[in-house]
């Protein structure tokens, strides 16, 4: 196995060429959540402190309770539609392109601290980072969409790719703020809204200098 | 797909045997319930095990009366399909619906969770809960008729045949489960009413007056009054 990871730059090169058959599906969460922590940590440089290390912690949290939570629908979704492949192979793919989506917002890690250190409007960074989670999520989905086989497959796993967006969106609301303190200091606030109203709100309100 | 296939003789999608018709009801108990719980859970625990027990007989209801008619229909239009052709291929569409709504249960169950409770000042959450599951029961409800295509294409001499056919079902299926659920209903609950198994006024009008005198004219503008609407689910 580790001859064969020299040659397309070892896992990370597999990750991104689509060519991650045979990679331990639990080294891949690892590379995931890695990389999750790494962003979060990034896009806390927002509220520097100890926001820092809440946010490289909701972050991997936020990603991998919406993996836990969109597994059963991609699954099932996946075999309805024909896709030949066994459930543990679809869990591994699932794994695989939101390892490539975590890779992809680590390689835009530059640009999230540059914005997170100099932007004064948190609805400018909370934009900025539903922006590069989208483009990061649709680069990790091609080759999951591409290894789905059939066309109506691949459409069942663009449906999909939807669900994910909205629930990921939807727990960064509940389990959120991740870029500022909560308003009690908890670590989660779990307020009951929708996350279109709580964007909403975050976009609306007056820009307050840092 | 092909050691799937093997299994089935319907369109490679339905089991017309005994024992493939009762693993249909048996999903449709399982995942119906599973989901008639997360359609009932923002209003409570109350509602999530009167909505699991009911969603289940919505289905099997729908598929237990419109049974006799879409047999006779699909005789008259020319297919081959007999009585329990009929029921393991209804039961078979019904069957992926209801599992394609279990496996999204996790995710209405966060939303029920995290949105706001229900109470009097929620009715815009109840509007879009009641939208997520529209598109969610619209969704599975089509690839359920696309497990009724494939087996009617089967036992359909003609393509023309089976697209009559499945036609005629799927109207009567939903108006029949249309009516039934609105008979059973609450499912998601009501912001202004109490949870109840089934309301006192269940067999008092039907769905379809009910769009005809309350709902048509909300959307011809010919009733400026509002919010009667979400009182009746």
């Amino acid at each position: 196995m580790r001859g064969n990871d020299t040659d397309r730059g070892g896992w990370i090169g597999r990750l991104l060429t689509g060519t991650h058959h045979g990679l331990p599906a639990g080294g891949v969460a690892l590379v995931m959540l890695g990389c999750l922590t790494v962003y979060g940590a990034l896009a806390g440089c927002f509220d520097p402190g100890p926001q820092i290390a809440v946010a490289a912690v909701k972050m991997p949290l936020i990603v991998a309770t919406a993996v836990l939570l969109c597994l059963p629908s991609f699954v099932v979704f996946a075999i309805v539609a024909g896709d030949p492949a066994p459930p543990t192979d679809l869990v591994r793919r699932l794994v695989a392109a939101i390892a490539v989506a975590a890779l992809i917002m680590v390689a835009l890690g530059p640009v999230v601290w540059l914005f997170s250190v100099t932007a004064r409007s948190l609805a400018f960074v909370v934009l900025l980072h539903v922006l590069i989670a989208t483009v990061a999520l649709g680069f990790g989905v091609r080759p999951m969409r591409a290894a789905s086989g059939s066309r109506g497959a691949r459409r069942v796993a663009l449906l999909w790719t939807l669900v994910f967006l909205v629930v990921s969106l939807q727990l960064t609301a509940f389990l959120g703020p991740v870029l500022g303190p909560t308003e009690d200091g908890r670590l989660f606030e779990l307020r009951r809204e929708s996350f279109l109203g709580r964007y909403h709100r975050v976009v609306t309100e007056p820009s307050q200098p840092r | 797909m092909d050691h799937r296939q093997g299994r089935f003789d319907l369109g490679g999608v339905v089991r017309r045997s005994p024992h493939g018709i009762a693993r249909s009801i048996l999903v449709i108990l399982g995942c119906g319930a599973a989901y008639g719980a997360a359609l009932g859970a923002w209003t409570g625990w109350r509602l999530a095990v009167y909505a699991a027990v009911k969603l289940p007989i919505v289905l099997l209801a729908t598929a237990a009366v419109t049974l006799v008619f879409n047999t006779a229909a699909a005789t008259v239009l020319g297919s081959r399909a007999r009585l329990h052709d009929v029921t393991a291929v209804t039961l078979g569409g019904m069957a992926m619906a209801a599992l394609l709504l279990a496996s999204v249960v996790p995710v209405i169950l966060l939303f029920d969770v995290s949105l706001p409770a229900a109470g009097d000042e929620s009715r815009t959450t109840h509007n879009m809960l009641y939208l997520l599951h529209t598109v969610a029961v619209g969704t599975a409800g089509l690839a359920g008729v696309g497990v009724m295509w494939r087996a009617l294409r089967t036992l359909s001499g003609s393509r023309r045949t089976a697209v009559r056919v499945l036609l005629v079902w799927v109207l009567s299926l939903a108006a029949v489960g249309g009516e039934v659920a609105w008979a059973l209903r609450p499912f998601v609950g009501s912001v202004y009413l109490q949870v109840v198994f089934i309301r006192p006024d269940a067999l008092d009008g039907n769905v379809y007056e009910f769009i005809w005198t309350d709902i048509r004219p909300h959307l011809l503008r010919l009733d400026g009054g509002g919010g009667e609407d979400d009182a009746r689910e």
